[in-house]
């Protein structure tokens, strides 16, 4: 008999789902989606009529419950510091001048034949720990760094404390590839 | 023709010529990972141009409001979308996505 490949039932181990975390976090965390997707029935219905408001609170109710189940299957919450918006002030900043970096990789390539000088680069970046924070900001760490069009991540390896990044056109003092 | 509409019509025009310039990036350059780099141009910088000049033409109202959200999503989701494609041509490509030592990471 073939012996079976993969993981077997109930030989693994459960998956963790906070089962610890306070009935508060959870309500408050509920409270947060339903603050949020109502908003967004409002904008999207441009309406306060009494009857459209009350659809729009149910609505935004079921869907609360659908986020915070699955943030609960998942055992995955979003936990953000303030001070992590700061950067978020630069991006606009960011992506003109990089914008300005890829089309005139695109006009040296077209009028002079010239390939850009593209490749993979690791950038320092402490992994942090496993609480909602470290996963929070690893997640707006990757998310943050690719929306500059010169700049995207392809991951934070946990074993070197990196991000790996590949830019369309690389920084002349590290070019790699 | 109000300067509103002579400015909308810049930002629209403006638009249209990030796409089509970001089109012919992703068409002439060499492999996946430098073509990605001309979908944010399509996916976030023309689509910001077209809420402005939404912004410009309508200034508060129903449009402009569904549209800067609608911004805000393409906003949220773009980046990840860029980093799954990316990460996921690496690792069809090597099998891994973190880098070997003929990468030359430094």
């Amino acid at each position: 008999m073939n012996s079976p490949s993969g993981p077997l039932a109930g030989a693994g181990t459960p998956r963790r789902r906070e089962q610890e975390r306070a009935l508060a976090g959870r309500v408050g965390s509920w409270l947060a989606w339903w603050v949020l997707l109502m908003a967004i029935w409002i904008i999207l219905d441009w309406s306060l009529d009494v009857a459209e408001l009350l659809v729009g609170a149910g609505v935004a109710a079921a869907g609360a419950v659908a986020a915070e189940l699955v943030g609960h299957q998942t055992g995955s919450h979003f936990r953000a510091r303030i001070k992590w918006l700061i950067p978020l002030l630069r991006l606009p900043g960011q992506v003109i001048r990089d914008t300005v970096i890829v089309f005139a990789a695109l006009g040296r390539l077209l009028i002079r034949g010239q390939q850009p000088a593209s490749g993979f680069l690791e950038v320092p970046k402490a992994w942090g720990d496993e609480s909602t924070v470290g996963v929070s900001r690893r997640v707006l760490l990757v998310g943050g760094t690719s929306v500059a069009p010169n700049t995207f991540v392809l991951g934070m390896d946990r074993e070197r404390d990196v991000m790996v990044v590949h830019h369309l056109v690389l920084p002349a003092q590290r070019a790699a590839r | 023709m109000t300067g509103r509409d002579i400015a909308a019509d810049v930002l629209l025009g403006l638009a249209v010529a990030v796409v089509l310039v970001a089109s012919l990036g992703v068409l002439v350059m060499r492999d996946v990972y430098q073509k990605l780099h001309f979908v944010t141009p399509i996916s976030l910088i023309a689509p910001a141009l077209v809420a402005v000049a939404v912004l410009v033409q309508q200034g508060y109202s129903e449009n402009t409001v569904e549209t800067w959200l609608a911004l805000l999503f393409l906003f949220v989701a773009g980046p990840f979308l860029t980093h799954a494609t990316i990460r996921a041509a690496r690792i069809r490509e090597t099998g891994d996505w973190r880098l070997r030592n003929d990468d030359g990471a430094p």
